[in-house]
């Protein structure tokens, strides 16, 4: 195999290969059946803690400059 | 919601078999470096070798420290099931600390190039020891911190589950820290290997890479034993981040050591190749250290501060797979005009003029997780932080497309327009939202209702944004009117300027930027004021606590 040939199949394979991985991404993403599992994870910061924390100040509300 | 703790397993510091193969092998570390040391080829080696052994065995003291303070402890505070924070405490407590070394360092070296008696003549202090002292220190012991603290913080809290391993989450932590000392005392000895935020030499590298190889484990392990179904995306940030690092670190740095006792080594790639290597690595390190690392940060702490959930999940995904598909290609346009092939060059270029879109996907995501929060932009410091941290961010990566063009390259390169927009995204983007992220972090770790003062958060903040403001600026004029100068050709077509001209044009700009840097600095001397001021327990005076007592969860911290 010479430098040419490599350079041309793994070129070309390799462009094909990321547009396909990166088309299965964008179906994956945009699937409407896939909204409620995207829903729940956007909100999973936002989720209380485990029983670790228990305790633990209502941050963020309460820390604030006019205390609103 | 029970947190998986592993149900059976001794409780935290009790003494394992595995516990007892890390002392096995700690010690095994120490006489391996006590026989470097004794036949060191150079003295840098010798001091670096002796503060291994030092750093082994005080390795070894702490784990039989706490294996006996854990036989007699009784009810412990950390009883092995909750999350583990304690390393995570370490990470923010080191984040501030290094923050304000390289800051400092970097206030020095900017005066030293504004005015250079400050070198004082010596090979210590000289400005070529001490500029990658200071890039070392922000990037990857500021930077660094700041990432494997939070990434430990939120890998728990979005799986649900407690970090991995015992010892190992603190051999991340420590062996990370010997990691800098290692590096940051080579500089000074003048132990490089002359790569840009890649000096430190072959054996600090090694060291590097064990440490990050664990850390990488303790990630993997800790989302293996998740509670959630599914892997929240500031995970998979994180580990891109660390996944990347380790493979660029490993590949930027295969080198053959002159001999097993010496501090200096070979790299194993001649010329063109070793330089696109080196920027392969430079710019992934921007791109996987710099940015992924951060968005992981931001992909947790906006939404948690703001009470928001993220804006759009579904860009996030498309945001996280198209950035780590392009940034890896974008190296090149480092090395436009050199001997590089033109084809790998225009690579780069265009590369980078596509990242716009990612990065510009994730600046929009991140901004409009506030929608119906944006009234907090006024009345939370650190939310404020947060967002201006963003547009930061936004503002670098248009900047730096359109600096990666080659006709817009063949001015700015070389110039301090680099050091300027390197800036932009390095003080208001990676500084702003790690800011951020540990004042959210230091009330919640160590469980205070707020911060001490919220008003100097908000100093905090303007200080530092007047510096990084007369910091860019400074350079952008500094910057173009040194690439003017450099190209200005007479009608003879002899260079119109000599180099010492273009130097001493650009001092007024070395002193503002010098005064940016001191008030960057500034700011942050306040926020360590403030956190350590919220650790010890205490609120300020003049800014009530804003709830009425009964509501309040918590007891009164004993100050």
């Amino acid at each position: 195999m010479t430098y040419d040939m490599a350079r041309t199949w793994f070129g070309t394979g390799g462009l094909i290969l990321m547009v396909v991985l990166f088309a299965i991404v964008l179906v994956y993403a945009l699937r409407p059946s896939n909204k409620q599992k995207f829903d729940h994870l956007a909100a999973l910061p936002l989720k209380e803690d485990g029983p670790g924390e228990a305790g633990k100040p209502q941050h963020g509300k309460k820390d604030t400059e006019s205390g609103a | 919601m029970a947190i998986s703790g592993a149900p059976g397993t001794t409780p935290p510091g009790i003494m394992t078999s595995s516990a007892w193969a890390v002392v096995v092998a700690l010690i095994a570390g120490a006489f391996l470096f006590i026989a470097i040391a004794a036949n060191a080829q150079d003295a840098p080696m010798a001091v670096h070798a002796w503060i291994f052994v030092a750093a082994f065995l005080a390795g070894v003291m702490a784990i039989g420290n706490r294996h006996m303070n854990a036989m007699q402890g009784g009810a412990l505070a950390d009883d092995g099931t909750g999350y583990a924070d304690g390393v995570v405490k370490a990470g923010a407590i080191a984040t501030l600390f290094w923050g304000v070394t390289g800051f400092l360092v970097g206030v020095v070296i900017a005066l030293q190039l504004a005015f250079p008696v400050l070198n004082f003549d010596t090979d210590f202090l000289n400005f070529g020891r001490l500029r990658p002292l200071h890039t070392s220190a922000v990037i990857f012991a500021f930077g660094g911190n700041a990432l494997i603290a939070t990434s430990f913080y939120v890998v728990q809290r979005t799986s649900r589950a407690r970090l991995a391993g015992d010892i190992a989450p603190w051999f991340v932590f420590w062996g990370y820290q010997l990691f800098i000392v290692i590096a940051a005392t080579g500089y000074l000895m003048g132990v490089t290997q002359s790569k840009e935020y890649a000096e430190p030499e072959w054996y600090a590298d090694i060291w590097l890479t064990i440490v990050w190889v664990v850390y990488l484990l303790v990630f993997l392990a800790t989302l293996a034993r998740r509670k959630e179904p599914h892997i929240y995306v500031a995970n998979w940030f994180y580990l891109a981040f660390i996944v990347t690092i380790a493979m660029l670190h490993i590949g930027n740095n295969l080198a053959i050591p002159e001999t097993l006792t010496s501090s200096k080594s070979y790299a194993l790639f001649p010329g063109v190749q070793d330089a696109l290597i080196q920027w392969w690595y430079g710019h992934n390190a921007v791109g996987f250290f710099l940015t992924a690392g951060f968005l992981g940060m931001m992909y947790y702490f906006v939404p948690k501060r703001a009470e928001r959930p993220v804006y759009s999940y579904r860009l996030s995904i498309v945001h996280f797979w198209s950035l780590i598909f392009i940034y890896i290609w974008a190296g090149p346009h480092h090395l436009h005009f050199t001997a590089l092939p033109d084809w790998a060059q225009t690579l780069g270029m265009t590369f980078s003029i596509m990242l716009w879109m990612p990065s510009w996907g994730g600046m929009i995501n991140g901004l409009m997780t506030l929608s119906g929060a944006w009234d907090k932009l006024r009345t939370d410091p650190v939310i404020r932080m947060l967002v201006v941290s963003v547009a930061f961010y936004g503002m670098s990566t248009f900047e730096g497309p359109v600096m990666s063009i080659k006709a817009v390259n063949s001015l700015s390169h070389y110039t301090d327009w680099t050091v300027g927009h390197v800036h932009s995204g390095a003080l208001g983007w990676v500084g702003f939202i790690s800011f951020g992220a540990i004042y959210c972090l230091i009330p919640w770790l160590w469980k205070r209702e707020r911060l001490y003062s919220l008003a100097l958060v908000s100093w905090h903040f303007w200080i530092a944004t007047l510096g990084i403001v007369l910091y860019i600026t400074a350079m952008w004029v500094s910057g173009i009117l040194q690439g003017l100068m450099w190209r200005a050709y007479d009608a003879q077509g002899f260079l119109e300027y000599s180099f010492a001209e273009t130097v001493a044009a650009m001092h007024p700009f070395y002193v503002i930027r010098a005064l940016g840097g001191l008030l960057f600095l500034a700011g942050a001397l306040i926020m360590v004021y403030n956190c350590w001021m919220t650790i010890k327990g205490r609120y300020r005076e003049s800014e009530p606590l804003s709830v009425p007592a009964p509501a309040r969860a918590m007891p009164q911290p004993a100050e």
